[in-house]
């Protein structure tokens, strides 16, 4: 500002040019809260068209414990619930691994090259492949090539494949994030870079690779189309084999090869039934499927929250 | 000052300089005894040794000189250290000038051609000793950043100079009365005008170390008797 | 003024005699003395260093004496950080650096610069611009450095981090509260942890890039006392922007210009009494 000390007519026109920030402050706060608040209340909507839908039997502990059944009143989502813990737990035992590994090795030790600028390139966009393409890839390379089946472990697999772009992202990010006078501070110990990465690196990089998972997990559980396509029943009557046993060696991998269903697949066969009665069965799975992923959301923010809370 | 710095370094640096300046008051007072010792027995060996020790003195002030100036440029002093690390470069030239009118005592009684009278080997005596007293007072309240004990000092000067007027009366009638011993009597003359002066700077300590500990100058008439 | 030939000839004799010539040591005065009695522990030969295509330091030679602390000044861009991360290798961990030149290493008198990088960060320890605790609790930050060179005895990690804690002042500070998280703790109390964490392996050189420009004024104090308590035992050498810093702590101080070591000596002689017009302009504040 040129202007000369003194003088007063400055102050007007420095107090309109104020007056009107505040003015576009507020515009923009206004259409910000609105959208915000509109995407809320569909999400409110849903939920709570299908909570009273469902209600009748989500109030019913049977509904929790009860395998499927042609009567509507008996039919619960016991297989599916199973099915879908297990197959989540092949799922996260596969995909963290390998992409936290994947992540730290193209940010720490890839060469910058053509071949790791290709790499980048087909990572980011694996994640946006439409899910059902990852199903075809299953059928063909696991169900076929390799003969694993329609199992849980076919089924963990291929959600592993379909999470791991986001994972592998998410390390890689908040990877990036960790300032460089941390590693300068480990590099200044005398530490080598798998030292460096493993004891400090990782665990600054912790709170977003974990979000990353969870957030990862939480896609996957509400897929049905990869699940479908590599041919997970609809109609299960029984559970897998118990993961853990009471004689030694108290593990068993029996359940790997199981066949399953998932929840969403239940949810879609039930709604795809002519009677209304499998309706409120499907509103109610719906609801169920709802809490579970806003649940893992809400512990990614918790974990998040919590080792931010430590590290700062 | 019984506050420590935070960088102790500090602490360190401002009392070596500290310790200097003692030690140089500690040199000029032994060169004083000496030389006032050398003057009422006549020791000549004494007072060789006495202008030889003066040198001491000297290269201490320049050593203090250097000092002050690293610390200064070291350590950003502010208040009180200001005034210590300030203190201490005016003091040492004082100290140094009463070292000189020590020498000039021993160069002076070498040229005597007779010993001096019993009666004003007291009054130098006396002179001395009071110079030696003042002196030790106002280095203890250097020392101890003491404002009260360098007032004092400040006011005893007055006797000293009562002293030299009678001296000087004294030489001057002996003088008069005996041309033979004028050559004697100057040479005590200036001895006594020296001592004289040494006090003065005795006093001129005690100011800078009333305005090191209060950051005051010293307030009121300098206590002086007239001169003969 | 003495060359670096007569200094030399009052080492120990483990240290080979070495014939430096151009390089004149504007030591002098009373603690000149102090200084020139002292072994080497580094001496930088016509050192040069490139950032790709840029030279940022051009053939510096000095000496690195034991137990002493030295300090750079200069303005930004003189080249005091670059030459201070040549002594632990550093700039090897970014592409398209490169050395010219020597930092022989005592007192087995290896050339740094051509040994491994990680053998060389392994004896020099180093302290950042910014506090940079690791997101771990106040006994493994200090720990750190011993955990990495494969010490894991529980008496032993104990022993050295208790020490090193007390060296760098806090011990006091932080002894009832060693498995809080390094966070917990001050900016202040955080920088005298990384000076703990780079004493912990008892490193053969300490270097400090700016340790004190985002503290306040007392915790700056505190850690240049703590800071002037090492040089009993370490070597440190310190790059400030602070040239007052550089006045109060240092035995030895070196203004750069431009990539240069402009001028190199006794701290007390050099805030007093400098030899080049360059030195001289800077440090009273007639410089650009």
């Amino acid at each position: 500002m040129a202007s000369s000390p003194g003088k007063q007519p400055a102050q007007p026109e420095l107090e309109s040019i104020v007056r009107g920030n505040r003015r576009s402050d507020l515009v923009m706060a206004g259409i910000g809260m609105i959208v915000l608040l509109v995407a809320m209340a569909l999400l409110a909507a849903v939920f709570i068209d299908l909570a009273v839908k469902g209600w009748p039997r989500l109030i019913n502990p049977d509904f929790y414990i009860n395998f499927p059944s042609r009567h509507p009143e008996q039919a619960g989502i016991l297989s599916a619930a199973v099915g879908t813990t297990l197959v989540m737990l092949v799922t996260a035992l596969v995909a963290i691994p390998l992409g936290v590994a994947a992540g730290v090795y193209l940010e720490e030790y890839a060469a910058r090259s053509w071949i790791t600028d290709v790499i980048e390139i087909n990572v980011s966009n694996l994640a946006g492949v439409p899910s059902i393409i990852y199903g075809l890839l299953a059928l063909g390379l696991f169900v076929h090539a390799f003969g694993l089946g329609e199992t849980i472990l076919t089924a963990g697999l291929v959600l592993a494949l379909l999470i791991l772009p986001v994972i592998i992202v998410a390390t890689r990010e908040a990877i990036r994030s960790i300032p460089l006078e941390l590693r300068e501070a480990a590099y200044g110990l005398g530490a080598d870079k798998w030292q460096t990465v493993r004891l400090y690196v990782l665990p600054a990089a912790r709170p977003g690779i974990l979000t990353g998972a969870i957030v990862g997990l939480a896609r996957a559980i509400g897929e049905a189309a990869p699940v479908i396509t590599i041919g997970a029943l609809t109609f299960i009557a029984f559970l897998p084999p118990p993961p853990v046993q009471a004689q030694p060696p108290f593990i068993n991998f029996e359940w790997l090869s199981s066949p399953f269903t998932v929840m969403p697949i239940q949810l879609f066969n039930w709604v795809s039934r002519p009677q209304a009665e499998f309706h409120i069965n499907a509103a109610a799975t719906g609801v169920v499927l709802m809490v579970m992923t806003l649940g893992m959301n809400g512990l990614a923010i918790y974990i998040r929250y919590r080792l931010r809370r430590d590290a700062r | 000052m019984a506050d420590k710095h935070t960088l102790r370094i500090f602490d360190e640096d401002l009392e070596k300089l500290r310790a200097e300046v003692i030690k140089l008051a500690g040199q000029v007072e032994d060169e004083l005894t000496r030389a006032l010792t050398a003057l009422i027995s006549g020791d000549h060996n004494l007072a060789r040794e006495v202008i030889a020790s003066d040198r001491q003195a000297d290269a201490l002030q320049d050593a203090i000189n250097v000092h002050t100036a690293h610390v200064l440029a070291r350590q950003q002093a502010m208040a009180s250290d200001l005034r210590a690390i300030l203190a201490a470069s005016r003091v040492a030239p004082h100290l140094e000038r009463i070292g000189d009118y020590a020498k000039n005592t021993a160069k002076r009684l070498q040229r005597l051609s007779t010993p001096i009278d019993p009666d004003m080997t007291a009054q130098f005596y006396w002179m001395g000793e009071r110079i030696k007293s003042m002196l030790r007072r106002v280095t203890d309240a250097y020392m101890r950043d003491d404002a009260e004990l360098a007032n004092v000092t400040w006011a005893d000067d007055a006797e000293l100079d009562a002293v030299y007027s009678r001296l000087f009366e004294r030489l001057l009638n002996i003088m008069r009365d005996d041309n033979k011993r004028v050559a004697d009597g100057t040479q005590l003359l200036f001895i006594a005008k020296g001592l004289e002066r040494a006090g003065d700077h005795v006093t001129d300590i005690a100011e800078e170390v009333y305005l090191m500990v209060t950051g005051k100058p010293l307030q009121g008439p300098r206590p002086k008797v007239e001169e003969a | 003024m003495q060359t670096l030939n007569a200094m030399h000839s009052k080492k120990p004799d483990k240290i080979p005699m070495k014939n430096i010539n151009e390089t004149v040591y504007v030591t002098s005065g009373a603690d000149a003395a102090a200084a020139a009695s002292n072994t080497l522990r580094a001496d930088v030969k016509s050192l040069s260093f490139w950032y790709g295509e840029n030279r940022a330091l051009s053939s510096v030679s000095m000496p690195v004496w034991d137990r002493k602390i030295t300090a750079l000044i200069g303005p930004s861009g003189c080249g005091k950080s670059t030459l201070l991360r040549s002594f632990n290798r550093m700039h090897d961990l970014y592409p398209g650096n490169r050395y010219d030149g020597e930092i022989r290493l005592y007192p087995e008198d290896r050339n740094l610069i051509e040994m491994d990088p990680g053998l060389v960060r392994l004896r020099v320890g180093m302290v950042f611009q910014k506090p940079n605790p690791f997101p771990k609790s106040i006994f493994e930050n200090v720990a750190a450095g011993l955990r990495v060179r494969g010490i894991h005895r529980r008496a032993v990690l104990d022993e050295r981090v208790e020490k090193s804690l007390k060296d760098a002042a806090l011990w006091n500070e932080v002894k009832d509260r060693m498995h809080d998280s390094a966070y917990s703790l001050s900016g202040g109390q955080q920088q005298r942890l990384c000076i703990a964490r780079a004493l912990a392996p008892q490193p053969d050189l300490l270097l400090l890039d700016e340790p004190t420009s985002a503290l306040d004024p007392i915790a700056t104090a505190k850690i240049e006392d703590l800071l002037t308590g090492l040089r009993q035992s370490v070597t440190v050498i310190i790059v400030t922007h602070n040239m007052q810093q550089a006045a109060r702590i240092s035995d030895l101080t070196g203004y750069m210009h431009m990539g240069e070591l402009i001028e190199y000596g006794d701290t007390g002689e050099l805030f007093t009494n400098p030899r080049e017009k360059r030195t001289s302009d800077y440090i009273t504040g007639r410089f650009g």
